[in-house]
């Protein structure tokens, strides 16, 4: 218990000195630079793996960093959620660093390639920093450290259209983070912490709660920007086609997840009063919006990583949708969605690099009948499409039909009419890509090989994480269930 | 104790062991021969188990129920009683004799993808299988979901433009029935319980009967749409450029089985025989269900595609069914179960008679089929046969099957309903009829090149099917002890 | 009505700040003045959180013997905090600025 009290600083502290290192020490030097990041983050993982481990068996435990405790202190709060999540983005992290290994050899300037991990790291552990802050200004520093590594990976390739996708996300994203700023002073002049539990316990002895409110609100846009729900989603599909597959992989995957994840927090420890406010019926609107809107986008592209982007609009929507559901089944139905999300969509974008990487092809109606020729790439990928169109048997089914059962269990019957139409609209667009991919006759004069096994391996790892998920979604309940009961109970 | 355990699991097997060797299938590439020894185990496997099951029944036992808990509303549930064997038994028995066929038809059409066809194959027909086997709702709608899905890549398999039209066309059509068929799941209390499937159906506690009428339409038409009802079945003809086999077991058989089966589970186990004679939705049913059996007998008259000719048959046909069980009177369930028998043995063998004569040569549309009886003897004969059991003539298993369906609308005296069964009878002799002229009959305008040489493995399903046809229409009492539990059950004795 | 106004002129004044900075971003073309209203953004945010902490006569937050009436110290450095990471993001805005506008004038030539 002793060396794992210790993890969580270190599964923070770790990727981001590790970063500095090769950013001094290994700035020209691709291959150590690999291998470093990849031990970093296989400690990280490992350690992830531990912490979660002990938190389902001992509950949940908080962290003082050198030894100061919370109302001046950084607390580091572990609790069933959090850790479900840090194990998510590590594990997803090390498979994204195991892919661009032959990825970035061939498609960035070597020049680039160990700042490139240092980008990776930086953004990792940025990520893991923010799920684990106890306090809404840790949130804030290390959403700006994730926002700018994400920002520099999507400009890393350095040509022109990469460059314009990573200013729209940076304007974006630094909106985002003044929001952040503003809202945590408007809950700061009215509980005097900014402590997430302390919040919590201070925002019930308010009489006015017009503050906590706007403080509120404010912190929810700044989460939604970073988490492209719909009206807010402009700069997505830009920053993440753009991208370098990985980084894709880990932005559409990850980064808006953990946008979500810090949504929940928003919502359900800061918020008071939630079930009659007006707005609620608000977000769950502009949630369906998004579900829809990015579907239907997403049937009309052309570009496969801006389709896979479009659908993530679509999908994070679907999130969304289960957090404002403020039930037990909206609230697992939206994170098991974020897990399904995180699992199939960077899978997807693994394989839009396999793709790339291996061809050059990056629209749809250049790759036609690709399938024929690397079987495995392309079986994988139609797996996880399956997964993100929620056929049974895959995890996108289970997250889907929970929430979906959690609006009919409320009497929602436009959201279920809306979750249903989402998944039918997704499975239109999945089928437009497996037809293209797998029933035409290749065209293409390009020889085409199979994708090197440093990129089938993170790419196979996700597709059976999916499918064991989706077939014995008990394991997904165990990590979960508790955790949610947990933050279901500050709902007021 | 290792007894029940024993027994337990084999609705489980009878599910995963072959979908196992579906998926190990996909990776056979170029092997041919482990191919279609891997087609043969799977199908085999499936039949050994159905029977098993089948034989464990008669034993006595009722329960075999193998629930997987997966979480809160979320269990899995396969189980085994008479209703579902029974088309367990259909499907699996016609799946091992469409096998050899399949192989060397797709063998003839060469193409260089046959590791996918036969895994999606194998899949389909292990789906339909699961739906059958499913214990809950959910369960069933899984497998019911994956059918579609594993049908998809077959529907699409020759990857001309037709194809892909239709294909979509399918897609569509079959997801909004599943969606509408996924908010009636879970609108219906219990549905993701263990034992969901009652007798009696499941109570419906605080749902009005506007919301309860929803449901239950939700219900037919989502289930309706696979069965082909009536403004839904444009799908079916439209998928019958898929490869024959796909069209003789799938659509044919398995997949509007399925959906007859799923209105059959709706209407017995969910909402109960009770509580749908008190909604007095029985009426729409038989409504639609006539308005299909004529729409379809019409459509079928005006096809001169043979295989779209047949589609609308089934179409019509699978609609008596229907009626049969929306009378909710056991006599006429009993027709229905015996005509879906009849349907599924004797359609399977006409669409792979028609491959046949496609094979040999290259026509599919009617009015070019002239003189095929005298080249092809023993096919042409084959569909003869085929077409009179459908018809129903005496003797065969149409006319028994028909002449229980007679007995509900004359026990609750419903004289219109027996004009649109004497209807049906007369136009379905008519578009059946015409062909088994033409092939004996017609004048032969253009020399047909064909050696008339058959492979016996093409012979023999077709064979089998209208053997099975024929045995059951002599010997009706096979099937009775197999019909008579399940009568017992929902309409007690 | 001129009292309430001038008791809370801080926090006029960095809405006022903030709606120009907002001008800026939305309406402006130039990359370059984008970057300069999401800094006078910034400036405004960092108005209102200093204006939060501070109280009347407010004495710096040091402990002395019989001084009890503080500012509160931590708005402070939050904003010292987001100073400086509002540096990084600038520099990093202003490279992006630059090259794409580089890459622009290779697009013309």
């Amino acid at each position: 218990m002793n060396f794992v009290s210790q993890l969580p600083i270190s599964i923070v502290i770790v990727p981001l000195t590790v970063a500095v290192l090769i950013s001094v020490l290994l700035s020209s030097n691709k291959k150590a630079a690999f291998t470093v990041s990849f031990l970093a983050m296989l400690f990280c993982f490992v350690s992830a793996l531990l912490i979660t481990i002990t938190v389902s068996m001992k509950g949940s435990f908080a962290y003082n960093v050198s030894g100061w405790a919370p109302p001046w202190g950084i607390e580091i709060v572990v609790d069933r959620l959090s850790s479900f999540m840090v194990l998510l983005i590590n594990l997803v992290g090390l498979l994204a660093v195991i892919f661009s290994k032959d990825y970035v050899e061939r498609k960035l300037d070597s020049k680039k390639i160990p700042f490139y991990y240092v980008l990776i790291l930086l953004l990792l552990g940025s990520m893991t920093g923010f799920v684990l802050s106890g306090d809404i200004f840790n949130m804030f520093i290390f959403f700006e450290a994730l926002s700018l590594s994400s920002y520099s990976l999507v400009a890393i390739s350095g040509d022109r259209e990469a460059l314009r996708a990573g200013f729209k996300y940076l304007i974006m994203g630094m909106i985002s983070s003044l929001f952040v700023l503003l809202g945590l002073g408007f809950i700061y002049s009215v509980t005097g912490t900014l402590n997430f539990n302390q919040i919590a316990l201070g925002v019930g002895k308010l009489s006015d709660f017009t503050v906590i409110y706007t403080g509120a609100l404010l912190l929810i846009t700044a989460f939604a920007i970073e988490a492209a729900l719909f009206p807010l989603h402009v700069w997505l599909p830009q920053a993440h086609g753009r991208a370098p597959a990985p980084v894709s992989a880990i932005l559409s995957g990850l980064v808006i997840g953990v946008g979500i994840f810090g949504i929940i927090k928003v919502v359900y420890y800061i918020l008071p009063v939630v079930y009659s406010a007006g707005f609620v019926v608000i977000f769950r609107s502009l949630a369906s919006i998004g579900i829809i809107l990015g579907a239907i986008f997403a049937l009309f592209e052309k570009d496969l990583k801006v389709i896979l982007a479009q659908s993530s609009i679509s999908q994070i929507g679907f999130a969304a949708l289960g957090v404002f559901l403020f039930s037990y089944l909206g609230l697992t139905g939206s994170i098991l969605q974020i897990l399904n999300h995180a699992l199939a969509k960077s899978a997807l974008f693994f394989s839009a690099g396999a793709i790339i990487y291996g061809t050059g092809f990056k629209r749809l109606d250049e790759m036609r009948g690709i399938g024929k020729k690397m079987p495995i790439t392309m079986g994988l990928f139609a797996i996880n499409l399956a997964s993100i169109a929620s056929i049974p048997m895959t995890c996108g089914f289970v997250s889907k039909y929970l929430l979906c059962l959690g609006a009919i269990k409320q009497g929602l019957w436009g959201l279920v009419g809306i979750i249903l139409l989402g998944s039918f609209l997704s499975i239109l667009y999945c089928v437009r890509i497996i037809n293209c991919i797998f029933f035409e006759e290749p065209k293409f004069k390009v020889e085409v090989k199979e994708a090197p096994l440093g990129m089938l391996i993170p790419l196979g790892a996700l597709t059976i994480l999916t499918v064991i998920f989706g077939i014995y979604p008990k394991i997904a309940f165990i990590l979960i269930e508790p955790g949610v009961k947990e933050i279901l109970s500050f709902l007021r | 104790m290792t007894q029940t355990i024993n027994y337990m699991v084999l609705p489980v097997a009878a599910v995963v062991l072959p979908a196992i060797i579906g998926f190990a299938i996909f990776f056979t590439g170029r092997n041919k021969k482990l191919r279609e020894f891997l087609s043969l185990i799977a199908a085999l496997l499936s039949l050994f188990f159905v029977a098993t099951l089948y034989f464990v029944l008669m034993q006595g036992n009722t329960d075999i129920c193998f629930p997987i808990c997966l979480g809160q509303d979320f269990t899995l549930c396969f189980r085994a009683d008479w209703l579902g064997m029974f088309f367990a038994g259909i499907t699996s028995f016609l799946w091992l004799v469409s096998v050899p066929y399949s192989l060397k038809y797709m063998e003839i059409k060469s193409s260089d993808s046959e590791g996918r066809f036969f895994g999606f194959f194998t899949l389909s027909a292990v789906s339909a299988i699961g739906v059958t086997m499913a214990g809950n709702m959910l369960t069933l709608f899984i497998f019911y979901e994956l059918l579609t899905v594993s049908t998809y890549p077959l529907v699409i398999h020759t990857e001309t433009p037709a194809a892909v039209r239709a294909a979509k066309k399918y897609l569509i059509y079959l997801l909004i029935g599943e969606i509408l068929i996924l908010f009636a799941v879970l609108s219906t209390p219990g549905f993701g319980e263990p034992r969901a499937f009652s007798k009696i159906g499941v109570m419906f506690p605080g749902i009005g009967p506007k919301m309860l009428l929803f449901i239950f339409f939700s219900y037919i038409v989502g289930f309706g749409i696979k069965a082909a009802i009536f403004p839904f079945s444009n799908w079916l003809p439209t998928v019958s450029v898929a490869p024959t086999p796909v069209t003789g077991l799938l659509h044919a058989v398995a997949v509007v089985n399925v959906g007859v089966y799923g209105i059959m589970r709706v209407i017995l186990n969910v909402f109960g025989v009770e509580l749908t004679r008190s909604m007095g939705v029985g009426v729409v049913l038989i409504f639609i269900s006539s308005a299909t059996i004529i729409y379809g007998s019409l459509m079928a008259l005006s096809q001169d595609n043979l295989k779209k000719r047949l589609a609308f048959s089934t179409v019509d046909y699978v609609s008596y069914s229907i009626l049969g069980v929306s009378l909710l009177n056991p006599a006429a369930f009993v027709g229905a179960l015996l005509l879906l028998v009849n349907h599924a043995f004797l359609k399977l063998s006409l669409f792979f008679c028609a491959g046949a004569i496609d094979i040999q040569t290259e026509k599919t549309e009617v009015s070019e089929l002239s003189g095929v009886g005298c080249k092809l003897p023993f096919v042409s004969t084959c569909f003869a046969i085929g077409s009179l059991g459908l018809i129903g003539v005496p003797l065969t298993l149409g006319f028994v099957g028909k002449w229980y369906l007679w007995r509900g609308p004359l026990e609750t005296n419903q004289p219109g309903v027996i004009g649109v069964l004497i209807a049906g009878a007369i136009l379905c002799a008519f578009y059946l009829l015409y062909v088994v002229y033409v092939l004996f009959f017609g004048q032969s305008k253009v020399s047909l090149n064909c050696d008339g040489k058959l492979s016996w493995l093409i012979c023999l399903p077709i064979g089998i099917g209208v053997a099975g046809g024929a045995i059951f229409g002599v010997f009706p009492k096979l099937l009775l002890p197999l019909i008579n539990p399940i009568i017992s059950c929902y309409f007690g004795g | 009505m001129l009292n309430s106004a001038s008791s809370n002129l801080i926090y006029i004044a960095s809405i006022i700040l903030f709606l120009v900075g907002f001008y800026a971003v939305a309406a402006r073309p130039n990359l370059i003045k984008k970057i300069i209203g999401i800094n006078i953004m910034e400036t405004s945010v960092f108005l209102f959180l200093i204006g939060i902490g501070t109280k009347k006569n407010g004495a710096v937050p040091i402990i002395v013997e019989g001084v009890k009436n503080y500012i509160n110290p931590l708005p402070q450095a939050v904003v010292l905090m987001a100073l400086v990471v509002g540096v990084g993001t600038t520099a990093l805005s202003l490279i992006l600025a630059v090259r794409l506008s580089e890459s622009e004038k290779e697009e013309r030539q």
